[in-house]
């Protein structure tokens, strides 16, 4: 079997907009003879290409209007795309808004049953999910309470409660973690790790990005319907947030001459530390150096940053130092010849959940 | 085609039962009579439709009260099915652009809620009945089978105006113009004599007249109603389930949008 759950091959969505609001008998007479019916083009979703591996969890972000909710009913089944196809292996519970699948005057072991059924389960299987259901959403007590009664936090333990505990292969969650008191939202988190470990690919929009980096681990960003970065949480969310200078973004340099110097721009695919080999010629002086520049300017003294060489060429190169910080060092190679340096690089900033990835800057020093 | 839909029907048919108890654990989930309204409501329109009929305008119709509450059960269950199912897309629109789920089961449900409205009133039938000291005969036991029949037809007409409603939202207002100059074009309360003879033609093509006819054929004379009248029935019924299903799938692909 397949480990792809979420196939999304060029999916494109095209709205047709109509010049006026076309809701009416009248207004759809007075255009039709008018000749006016006619529809202006809006495509919300734009050859998008994604593959959601079983277990992934993955964030989706963007501004308002970017997407994400047409590209969530897509994969929900709810919208057909126009162009591109959506391949969907394994079944989905989408977690619905807060109580859009409820009935207020209901109770909520009612709503339990009813809500169960419209995500399209049997009434035999969840007989069998019922008491876990009601143990993870606390709600014991009000069992046979009308929803009606209950705040919006005890709505959304519920929903969350059933859309959880269901145990569907891909759960798709819209904004609804940010409900809750904080106990709660510790609980909802630890239910989808263990959801996650146990394989249940999570797709999740939300708009607070602490989020979205503590539990995905990856995030796709969308703007106008386009997939403007997929990858690593910790980059995406800040290159949405705006954290990271496009313009200015840090290049990775190494080389001993001027005219000699390999420039790796990271934007945007490539946005990691310059980890891998670079081939250099070293000068007369069969000298290479290099020290980590860091792109933030908020920086503590607490980061961590280690590099490590290896060095060969005809002769293996010496590395002569390498400081205690990691942040800079030294080869020693033999003179007019190329040498490839192999470099692992790690940063690590506050450690917690603010952790950025840096990338190293190696300096010509030849001759000095 | 028709064979999935029938297979959609046994898979969603969990849903479509709850949706169904939903709707009548709600109807009357806050008043004090409760489900006794299903029955109190049907008699007491048809005690003020009594009163008024039977003694200003003097219809000599045998057994009226019961001529009357044949119509008016009938009646009510179509206008309520079509009403409610009418609703039934737009209403449940958080739910339809969020799930996948067969939108038909919205209009079918509501149909199928007021079924059970139909079988309360039917109670209240036969308790009039029994006053009134009408005799029971067997064609009693075929009055299910005109049920069946009136349900499908309602089931064909929800269809359509659930899915007009859609796309245009005047449907529930023209609808509702509509349902009230259709109950005046069927004989519930006047005698069918007075229809002058040249418009029966048209008249019989009304499928509330013909529907309301079978009923009162079996209750009020004992006796089969035609195989014209039963045709027609059988014709309505299935022609417009036919027609709701087709108009139902051309209209649903857009509903997303609109809705």
């Amino acid at each position: 079997m397949s480990d792809i759950m979420i196939d999304i091959q060029e999916a494109t969505m095209d709205f047709h907009v109509d010049h006026e609001n076309t809701n009416s008998f009248k207004e759809f007479f007075v255009n039709l003879l008018k000749g006016k019916l006619h529809y202006d083009h809006f495509r919300a979703v734009d050859n998008v290409s994604i593959q959601i591996k079983r277990g992934e969890v993955c964030g989706i972000i963007g501004r308002n209007g970017a997407g994400k909710s047409t590209l969530l009913k897509m994969i929900a089944g709810v919208l057909k795309p126009t162009g591109g196809k959506i391949d969907i292996y394994g079944n989905i519970a989408p977690m619905l808004e807060l109580g859009a699948g409820f009935d207020q005057d209901l109770t909520a072991r009612e709503n339990i049953y009813l809500n169960g059924a419209i995500l399209g389960y049997s009434k035999a299987f969840l007989d069998s999910k019922f008491d876990d259901i009601v143990k993870f959403s606390e709600l014991e007590r009000f069992i046979d309470q009308p929803v009606r009664t209950f705040s919006s936090g005890m709505m959304m333990r519920l929903a969350f409660s059933i859309a959880t505990q269901i145990d569907p292969e891909i759960l798709i969650v819209d904004e609804i973690l940010s409900v809750g008191d904080s106990h709660f939202r510790q609980k909802s988190e630890t239910r989808m790790r263990e959801m996650m470990s146990g394989g249940t690919t999570v797709l999740m929009v939300s708009h607070v990005l602490g989020q979205i980096r503590s539990m995905c681990d990856r995030v796709v960003w969308l703007d106008h319907g386009r997939v403007v970065m997929d990858g690593d949480p910790q980059m995406v969310c800040d290159a949405y947030e705006g954290l990271i200078d496009f313009d200015n973004a840090p290049k990775f340099e190494i080389g001993c001459h001027k005219d000699d110097i390999q420039r790796i721009t990271m934007y945007p695919d490539n946005w990691l530390p310059p980890e891998g080999s670079y081939k250099i010629k070293t000068g007369p002086m069969g000298l290479v150096s290099g020290s980590l520049l860091c792109p933030f300017n908020d920086l503590t003294g607490n980061e961590k940053v280690r590099i490590t060489l290896d060095c060969n060429g005809d002769e293996d190169p010496i590395v002569i130092a390498i400081q205690e910080e990691h942040t800079s060092f030294e080869i020693q190679g033999k003179p007019d010849t190329i040498v490839t340096v192999y470099i692992n690089s790690n940063f690590s900033r506050s450690p917690g959940n603010d952790v950025r990835k840096l990338s190293v800057l190696l300096e010509d020093t030849d001759g000095n | 085609m028709i064979k999935n839909s029938i297979d959609g029907m046994m898979k969603y048919r969990f849903l479509l039962s709850q949706l169904v108890s939903r709707d009548f654990k709600t109807r009357y989930k806050r008043s004090i009579l409760g489900v006794l309204w299903s029955m109190l409501n049907p008699l007491l329109t048809m005690s003020v439709q009594y009163i008024v009929f039977a003694n200003i305008f003097k219809w000599d119709v045998d057994n009226y009260a019961v001529y009357l509450l044949i119509g008016t059960v009938t009646f009510n269950f179509f206008s309520e099915a079509t009403q409610a199912a009418l609703t039934s897309i737009t209403g449940s629109a958080s739910l339809i652009t969020k799930v996948y789920i067969p939108t038909y089961v919205f209009p079918v449900a509501k149909v199928l809620s007021s079924c059970i409205n139909l079988c309360f009133s039917t109670l209240a039938l036969y308790l009039i009945i029994f006053i009134q000291g009408l005799q029971l005969n067997p064609y009693h036991l075929l009055i299910p089978v005109m049920y069946v029949m009136l349900i499908g037809f309602a089931i064909g007409i929800g269809l359509i105006l659930s899915s007009l409603m859609v796309y245009f939202r005047d449907t529930q207002f023209l609808y509702g113009v509509v349902i009230v100059l259709w109950m005046y074009l069927t004989p519930l309360f006047y005698p069918v004599e007075i229809i002058p003879a040249e418009w029966m033609g048209i008249y019989s093509l009304n499928p509330m007249f013909q529907y309301v006819t079978f009923f009162r054929t079996l209750v009020l004379e004992g006796a089969l109603p035609s195989l014209q009248c039963f045709g027609f029935c059988f014709g309505y019924c299935v022609s417009f389930l036919l027609i709701g299903y087709a108009v139902f799938r051309k209209l649903k692909r857009n509903f997303i949008l609109y809705i």
